[in-house]
């Protein structure tokens, strides 16, 4: 599975809002920011879920809006559950959209996860209801992945060493490793399930 | 300019010292204790002397060293040595969990009253041998264990670690260190990675067992990495080991030290081990300086080349500045040069109260 396997699709009102997709089982949406496309990362989690990307653009208004537009998206797509993942300018309308009554997107959504998150958090977001996992890469020198990680009730944060902002490009298997470990076990993810045996 | 007393904890039994690993065949318990007793006796001693630190690294499998775990030994010291530094010079940290590395040199700095002073380094080459990690990978551990455990000193709340070659899903290391933001930090300088790495992340140097003019060479580079990062070391910034010996004149000390032995590092006491790790890529670079550090030489080249420092009180001064002046290192790590007893004991004497005023103010 490559970022090319990803089919371009459109959904939403009039079919306007564009989207990419590749792999089945459950879903994962993820919102990426700045008009950006599937990475390594997202290809990596195709492998054993079905990824969603929607990419924000300039012309997707506030996070807000954008989490609106995305959700009517989502509520055609007609998915009974999914989790989340936000990525850089992302994040917002990630939060924004997990915060949206389940009715408006006719899907419960099960853990999110946060990649090099920027700006400041909007204090709506205290209310936020499900374990979210925050990622900063040890390059990117924003505070916003601690000031995210103040605000919200049951959350998680990891460095993820030697990346920037762009997390699902640079560590591509760290994010995905981790991602679906904690979609799959949220709080549990705490504790690892690998084993150290070298030989039986 | 400072000083500091390394005692290696030599087995002081029959053993031989060229060879790793060294059978237990060898090993007597009663000379163990010995060594320890002795060794801790040499730290005492400088630390009534004046000596600034004290330091204690770690060697495996070796009569060389009774000191595999010098967070250990530290622990001790922040116990023994009232009023010294005490320098963990250091953790061979690409083949050490980095997270217990910070919470057992947070220990020692809290134990210490805040004495800590921080060395991390690669170690010799055949210490890879002892926890069966490839030296191949050496830099980018130790580069990844660095900036970890500087984290984990730092941050005040938990956080997961997604590395390449460590991972941790939550850490919050108790005790943390008394030195604000962290204890000062040191690795070895001697490779051109080394010191662009060191430069860049604005750490102090060390150079140990080499010659002053390969450590000149290095601490060039050094200087430039610095400045191209922004910033100019300090004389505090440069340690420079030796091994040591004063004797009240130069003629008693040269006679103690023509019993010392040739020195053979530990990498070179077991070909296969030395041809395995250079095959590995682990010296970089420039591997022709690396392996010329620690080739086999007499004594009266070792002192010309600044490897050993011995003579009577002035001739050791003269020494001392000569390293001082050439390489700007403001921190002389003294390693006893030969187990004699008392005039072990004493060249430390002489040395913390003959020569170390005078070299403090070089």
């Amino acid at each position: 599975m490559t970022e090319s396997t990803f089919v371009q699709r459109r959904a939403g009102e009039g079919q306007r809002l564009p989207y990419w997709e590749a792999g089945s089982a459950e879903t994962i949406v993820a919102l990426v920011g700045d008009g950006g496309r599937p990475t390594r990362a997202h290809a990596l989690l195709a492998e054993r879920r079905r990824v969603i990307v929607f990419a924000l653009t300039a012309d997707s208004g506030t996070p807000q809006q954008a989490a609106r537009r995305i959700g009517a998206a989502v509520a055609a797509l007609g998915l009974a559950r999914f989790d989340l993942m936000g990525e850089g300018a992302g994040v917002a309308a990630a939060l924004w959209l997990a915060l949206a009554p389940q009715a408006d997107i006719g899907a419960e959504i099960g853990s999110v996860v946060l990649a090099a998150p920027d700006g400041l958090p909007d204090e709506a977001f205290r209310a936020m209801k499900r374990p979210v996992l925050v990622l900063c890469g040890t390059k990117d020198g924003s505070d916003a992945g601690d000031r995210y990680c103040m605000l919200l009730p049951d959350c998680h944060f990891m460095f993820v060493y030697d990346a920037g902002r762009a997390i699902g490009a640079e560590r591509p298997e760290a994010l995905a490793f981790i991602a679906r470990e904690f979609f799959e076990r949220r709080d549990l993810f705490l504790v690892s399930r690998e084993s150290g045996m070298v030989f039986p | 300019m400072k000083a500091s007393l390394f005692c290696t904890a030599r087995y002081m039994g029959a053993a031989p010292h060229d060879i790793w690993p060294l059978s237990g065949e060898y090993y007597s318990g009663d000379a163990a204790v010995r060594s320890i007793e002795t060794t801790f006796d040499q730290f005492r001693c400088a630390d009534e002397f004046g000596f600034d630190w004290v330091t204690v690294a770690e060697h495996h499998y070796s009569a060389f060293s009774l000191s595999p775990n010098p967070m250990v030994m530290a622990g001790a010291l922040s116990q023994i040595v009232r009023r010294a530094r005490i320098a963990v010079l250091g953790p061979t940290l690409p083949i050490l969990n980095p997270v217990r590395v910070a919470e057992e040199l947070a220990m020692i700095d809290t134990m210490s009253g805040g004495r800590l002073v921080a060395g991390m380094m690669r170690g010799t080459p055949n210490e890879y041998v002892t926890y069966n990690i490839n030296p191949a990978e050496s830099r980018e551990r130790f580069a990844e264990a660095l900036h970890l455990i500087r984290r984990a000193w730092i941050e005040t709340r938990p956080f997961g670690w997604l590395g390449r070659y460590y991972q941790y899903r939550t850490i919050s290391i108790w005790p943390r260190p008394v030195q604000q933001p962290h204890p000062p930090l040191y690795m070895s300088g001697s490779s051109p990675e080394a010191g662009a790495f060191a430069a860049r992340n604005r750490i102090g140097i060390g150079f140990a067992f080499t010659t002053v003019p390969l450590a000149k060479s290095a601490m060039q580079y050094y200087r430039a990495c610095a400045r191209e990062a922004g910033w100019e070391p300090t004389p505090e910034d440069v340690i420079y080991r030796a091994l040591f010996h004063v004797a009240d004149t130069d003629e008693q000390a040269f006679a103690d030290m023509s019993t010392l032995p040739p020195r053979i590092g530990l990498v070179d006491q077991n070909k296969a081990v030395a041809e395995g790790v250079l095959q590995s890529g682990y010296y970089g670079a420039d591997v022709v300086a690396q392996r010329q550090r620690t080739s086999r030489r007499e004594l009266a080249d070792r002192i010309a080349l600044g490897q050993v420092i011995v003579g009577g009180p002035d001739t050791v001064l003269a020494q001392v500045r000569r390293i001082r002046d050439e390489l700007g290192a403001g921190i002389l790590d003294l390693v006893v040069g030969a187990q004699l007893g008392e005039r072990t004991l004493h060249s430390i004497e002489l040395f913390g109260t003959k020569v170390l005023p005078r070299m403090r103010e070089l």
